[in-house]
């Protein structure tokens, strides 16, 4: 079953006189349960294609489908509702609210989503138990190190039960050890829950995790292969 | 979690909180001051004009204010001024004659023109602050003699003058000097009556220490032949927020219009509150309301400065932070409430510091006052004096104004910023943003 779909997705910025076209018609699905690296040097579109499919920039032209709702009929306040409900982001400098503890950061999508007091201690307690961080749910986030802030951004980008999880460069900012945890940890995740992710990377790490590789280069897909599987289609 | 978050914000950059509302408290502390001190000034303004003679309701004929000539007197037999006094709410009352006049010494040719107030000494001696001005003698009592069956004709029929320090030192008299007072009478006739000093008064003011007399009410009656004729009587209220409420009682109780009007056959009787008396005199106390709002406007100006700085501070420095939360799915309307949140924060604690430091300075303000004589001296007003030592108000008002003022001048100036921040692009903030 498809949780994403890009058809044809094309952006052009334009740079004062000069048109960059970021994406040049990306089109590929990903499937639920996909673990999945786009991967291509920098300017190859990454960042591009995953701020259009998180809903937070339009494409030029093409079509972006998100568990079956085509984003371009969404305005301004259904785009929100859908990256609460359905997108969990996993950002490379973690982003956590700096005021509130881990905890509180991993309530508040809940929050916003108007859950239950009783839902929500269950379903952070839960999330903090698998990332391993329960102990420290009264810390804030700088009383914590990248690699500890970066499993309660994993925890974060779950806890609403997202049908994909856009982690754009997870392990930038980590050291390879922490960096190595922090994918076991999503791995796992991803076998045993069936979570769906999509990792934008430049570590090979990340790029040898996977299971499915789209590589990206000057706005287009050139290669998109299952790893140790048959490569995928689109 | 809201309020929460909103107040753990609030103290991330903790010098720059605590500048923001130490301005914001240290504007309200001024305002509340302020505002205390003018109402207080005016409110001291009204109990003095009150006293200095004018009361809070007074009597006349109805066209004496107008004319103002002798002839126009009202009754005001012993029986109507006891009905008055008797009146609910009515705290005192003080008949009175006035004139113009001319007073000399009985020892130099020196003249001056005086405004003479013939007066009840004891009921206008419990009435007006004057009689706290005294500063040699009594307040318009007999001279020594007077009213004794035993002394001579001459001494026992001697009447008492008040006179002021100036007028005093321009004719040379002193306590026992015997002066002359010419007065326009009833009929057209200049009346001229031997007096005694018997008192001198200081107000500070020319217009009580050089220009005015006061005589006994009985020895004028007399003089000019008038009878149990009045030209004013004055009444204090115990209550100035009852003013209307015992004029229309004394109209009722000597059977006047409740409208204020004259009946066709009824008593030359008007009643009126000192508003209507002295319509200058409210249109000044009137300016104190004026005056506020200048000073409300003032403190709006230092909470825009304040407020937009800090907020527009905080909008700048958690770009990416709010770009971030856009991005989690938080609506523009909860991130515009959350700034929102954080100004009110600031408006809530700045109030409070402000109006703790505010009652404070009043506190003090109210107990020891103000002397102001090394710079105005007294002073008199409409002809009525004024004192020149004033104390703050403690009344409500003098704290609830500047508080919402600066609590709803704060939210409504982080207006702006909130908006600016529910305007935001998620992509554009955490890619442009600082710090998350």
């Amino acid at each position: 079953m498809k949780v994403v779909s890009t058809k044809d997705v094309t952006r052009t910025f334009q740079l004062g006189d000069v048109a960059v076209r970021a994406l040049r018609g990306v089109d590929f699905d990903l499937a639920r349960g996909d673990f999945a690296a786009v991967a291509g040097p920098s300017g190859s579109g990454k960042t591009t294609l995953f701020n259009i499919i998180g809903g937070l920039d339009e494409p030029t032209s093409g079509e972006v489908i998100v568990d079956g709702s085509p984003l371009s009929s969404m305005n301004r306040k259904e785009l929100a509702r859908l990256r609460l409900d359905k997108i969990g982001f996993v950002f490379q400098a973690y982003n956590l609210i700096p005021v509130l503890t881990a905890y509180e950061n991993v309530e508040y999508p809940l929050i916003l989503k108007k859950v239950g007091a009783a839902e929500r201690k269950q379903r952070v307690e839960a999330l903090l138990e698998a990332v391993g961080l329960k102990d420290m749910m009264h810390r804030r986030p700088a009383q914590m190190s990248g690699g500890q802030q970066q499993r309660i951004a994993i925890a974060r980008s779950l806890v609403c039960d997202p049908v994909v999880v856009l982690a754009d460069e997870p392990t930038a900012n980590v050291d390879s050890e922490t960096g190595a945890d922090l994918l076991e940890l999503m791995r796992r995740l991803n076998e045993e829950k069936g979570i769906t992710f999509l990792f934008s990377t430049h570590d090979p790490a990340v790029m040898e995790a996977a299971r499915r590789l789209i590589r990206l280069k000057d706005g287009r897909i050139v290669s998109d292969v299952r790893q140790g599987d048959a490569p995928a289609a689109g | 979690m809201w309020w929460t978050m909103s107040w753990r914000n609030l103290w991330r950059n903790r010098r720059r909180t605590l500048l923001t509302i130490a301005a914001i408290s240290l504007g309200q502390l001024v305002l509340i001051t302020m505002v205390s001190f003018m109402s207080g000034m005016f409110e001291l303004m009204l109990e003095q004009v009150a006293k200095s003679g004018m009361g809070h309701v007074q009597l006349h004929h109805p066209e004496y204010l107008e004319k103002k000539t002798a002839g126009l007197s009202m009754p005001g037999g012993a029986a109507m001024i006891d009905a008055v006094e008797r009146v609910d709410g009515v705290d005192g009352v003080s008949p009175r004659l006035l004139f113009s006049g001319a007073i000399r010494s009985s020892t130099s040719s020196t003249v001056q023109v005086v405004k003479v107030m013939a007066v009840d000494p004891e009921r206008e001696g419990r009435f007006s602050a004057l009689s706290d001005k005294v500063i040699e003698g009594g307040f318009v009592t007999p001279p020594e003699g007077a009213g004794d069956p035993d002394a001579p004709v001459r001494v026992r029929n001697r009447k008492g003058i008040l006179i002021g320090a100036k007028l005093a030192q321009h004719l040379k008299v002193e306590l026992g000097s015997k002066v002359r007072l010419d007065t326009a009478g009833f009929q057209g006739a200049t009346v001229a009556t031997a007096f005694y000093v018997t008192g001198i008064l200081k107000t500070g003011s020319d217009s009580f220490d050089k220009n005015m007399v006061l005589v006994p009410l009985v020895a004028m009656q007399e003089a000019t032949g008038a009878g149990d004729v009045l030209h004013e009587l004055s009444v204090m209220v115990s209550d100035s927020t009852r003013i209307e409420e015992v004029t229309a009682s004394i109209r009722g109780v000597l059977d006047l219009p409740a409208d204020g009007t004259v009946a066709e056959g009824g008593p030359p009787v008007s009643v009126q509150p000192w508003w209507e008396v002295s319509p200058d005199i409210k249109q000044m106390l009137d300016l104190s309301g004026t005056y506020n709002g200048f000073l409300y406007m003032l403190m709006m100006v230092i909470l825009s400065a304040g407020i937009l700085t800090t907020m527009f501070m905080v909008v700048y420095e958690r770009r990416r932070e709010f770009g971030v939360q856009l991005a989690l799915g938080t609506s523009r309307g909860r991130l515009f409430w959350g700034v929102m949140l954080e100004a009110l924060w600031i408006a809530l604690v700045a109030a409070a510091v402000g109006l703790v430091l505010g009652a404070i300075a009043v506190y003090f303000l109210k107990e020891y006052g103000l002397d102001l004589s090394f710079i105005v001296g007294g002073f008199d007003f409409q002809g009525m004096f004024i004192e020149n030592v004033y104390r703050g108000s403690a009344a409500p008002e003098v704290f609830v104004g500047p508080t919402m003022v600066v609590i709803i001048g704060t939210v409504v100036f982080a207006l702006w910023p909130a908006l600016k921040v529910a305007r935001m692009k998620a992509l554009d903030a955490i890619h442009q943003g600082g710090q998350a």
